[in-house]
């Protein structure tokens, strides 16, 4: 059965094609979030607010876009929503989202001896980390197009952003990311090319 | 080009959202400028690693909390559920759900003359139009039901509920709509053995209009038909065009025309003979005759949530047990 059948039963009460939709998508938007709030205890809370309205807002997804990136869409108001509240209460933008605690960053072994530091998991918890240095707006562009796959033209439309700016946010949060990175000691850069 | 311009584009080409006339630009940018050839291998080096380094995998009880919890339509919106054999539930929950709803669909009253469902290894035939309306209705996929195991005096694992059970009726199921013999399990041959000793076919349906679900929304004071798990005379009655209707859902209830959910803090009693099903999620479902609600909310045990405007005495109740949500 394809999803587009599982959407339309879910959208009038199957709750069981309403799990094979959760099972299919829960990671990247669990992901999403996690990326976004920082904390592993809110991004589970999110995801299942995001999944409640999912599971409200189905019959009125029309298949306009891709259901995934409908779905990204919530995730993200869900994060942006939960972060607005939470405003007061940190620094915007900079302020690391939080520290301490790593069990964000714990990744799963990709296999044996990585072939490149890019491949070892230290550098993707590095990268991890860096990523809550960013600021809301460059992360949100950053996970969006590198953990979930989305378009510029998606992203502008899940962020409310006009491509052009998706486009320049985008470069910018990259060498942000680097940029960090580099100051961290955790990236010596690629191997050297001839 | 410049630099400013270069970084821009070098993002937008590892994302392949750069025309051929910007990427001539930048190439021919590029070979003038060593530091941005510098950061175009860096920025492609981490564009390739972010994937890996953002992933992350939801928790395991993620798909219970969410799907456990997952909040009944709204009256009048199509749902289909669908409905398995009936049975008394023994499983124990922490937290219920009242939910009042009308049954599209049940069977005829003339179910009432009918025999009770049979026993055990007894497999007298079931009423006629109600047997054949009745509840074999193919498990969805993860839907079990204690009922027919028990009737078959198969499954051990059931308690009381398994004498109780004895009669599930499958085809009273009011509500069932199943078809006989539309899908069914493996789990399911017994079930649907007995109900194949029916002969009579289901009467055919009067023209109806549209959904069920909307239909018996827009009539909130028809009977309607539920039935106690020994099968014996209903609760209430259903207009026959309903019934029909069911019959021919193909085994499909509508729970979306609920009118009310009450929520109740304590386990189902062991004794408990109501027409009930099980699904994937953990959550049991009752039929409870309008009788019962009384004595429900007079203990205290439950309360009226999101109650409709509609409620009626001979509404049907639907009482939701779940399981406890995991402690975060």
């Amino acid at each position: 059965m394809e999803e587009r059948e599982w959407i339309q039963r879910a959208a009038q009460g199957d709750q069981d094609a309403f799990a094979l939709l959760l099972e299919t998508h829960q990671n990247k938007v669990y992901a999403l979030i996690l990326r976004l709030v920082g904390s592993p205890e809110d991004a589970m809370d999110l995801t299942q607010e995001t999944f409640f309205n999912a599971w409200r807002g189905l019959p009125g997804f029309h298949f306009d876009s891709k259901f995934s990136t409908w779905l990204y869409r919530l995730a993200t108001n869900a994060a942006i929503d939960f972060l607005r509240r939470e405003k007061t209460r940190r620094a915007r933008g900079t302020v690391p989202l939080w520290d301490g605690e790593d069990r964000a960053l714990d990744l799963p072994d990709r296999g044996p001896s990585p072939h490149s530091q890019l491949e070892s998991k230290e550098f993707r918890q590095a990268v991890a980390r860096a990523l809550t240095h960013l600021s809301h707006e460059h992360r949100q562009v950053l996970v969006l197009r590198e953990l979930n796959g989305l378009s510029y033209a998606e992203i502008a439309q899940a962020l409310g952003l006009e491509v052009g700016t998706v486009k320049s946010r985008l470069s910018r949060a990259r060498l942000a990311l680097r940029n960090i990175l580099l100051a961290d000691g955790n990236f010596s850069g690629p191997p050297a090319s001839t | 080009m410049d630099c400013q311009q270069a970084l821009e584009a070098i993002s937008a080409d590892l994302d392949g959202e750069l025309t051929p006339a910007e990427r001539a630009q930048l190439e021919d940018h590029l070979a003038r400028c060593p530091h941005c050839r510098a950061l175009r291998e860096e920025l492609a080096a981490l564009h390739a690693a972010c994937p890996a380094a953002l992933e992350a995998e939801a928790p395991p009880e993620l798909r219970q909390a969410v799907l456990s919890h997952l909040p009944p339509r709204r009256a009048g919106r199509t749902g289909a559920v669908r409905w398995l054999r009936w049975g008394a539930m023994a499983a124990a929950a922490a937290v219920a759900l009242l939910a009042l709803w009308r049954l599209p669909h049940a069977l005829p009253h003339s179910a009432e003359t009918a025999q009770p469902a049979p026993a055990v290894a007894d497999s007298a035939p079931l009423p006629a139009p109600a047997a054949a309306a009745g509840g074999q209705s193919a498990p969805a996929r993860n839907e079990t039901f204690s009922a027919k195991s028990s009737a078959q005096d198969k499954e051990g694992g059931t308690t009381a509920a398994t004498a109780r059970s004895a009669d599930s009726g499958s085809a009273r199921a009011a509500g069932t709509a199943d078809a006989p013999a539309a899908q069914e399990p493996e789990g399911d041959q017994n079930a649907k053995t007995v109900l194949a000793d029916r002969a009579e076919p289901v009467p055919a349906p009067t023209a109806l209009p549209g959904q069920a679900g909307r239909g018996a929304a827009e009539d909130a004071t028809a009977p309607i038909a539920v039935f106690h798990a020994d099968g014996a005379a209903p609760v209430a009655e259903v207009p026959e065009a309903e019934a029909a209707e069911a019959a021919q859902a193909d085994g499909e209830a509508d729970f979306s025309s609920y009118r009310a959910v009450v929520t109740w803090g304590r386990a189902v009693p062991p004794d408990w003979d109501y027409p009930s099903r099980v699904l994937d999620s953990g959550e049991v479902q009752f039929l409870l005759p309008a009788s019962a609600l009384p004595d429900l909310l007079a203990d205290g045990s439950c309360q009226l949530r999101d109650r409709g405007e509609d409620l009626t005495p001979e509404s049907a109740y639907l009482l939701v047990v779940v399981p406890a949500p995991a402690a975060k």
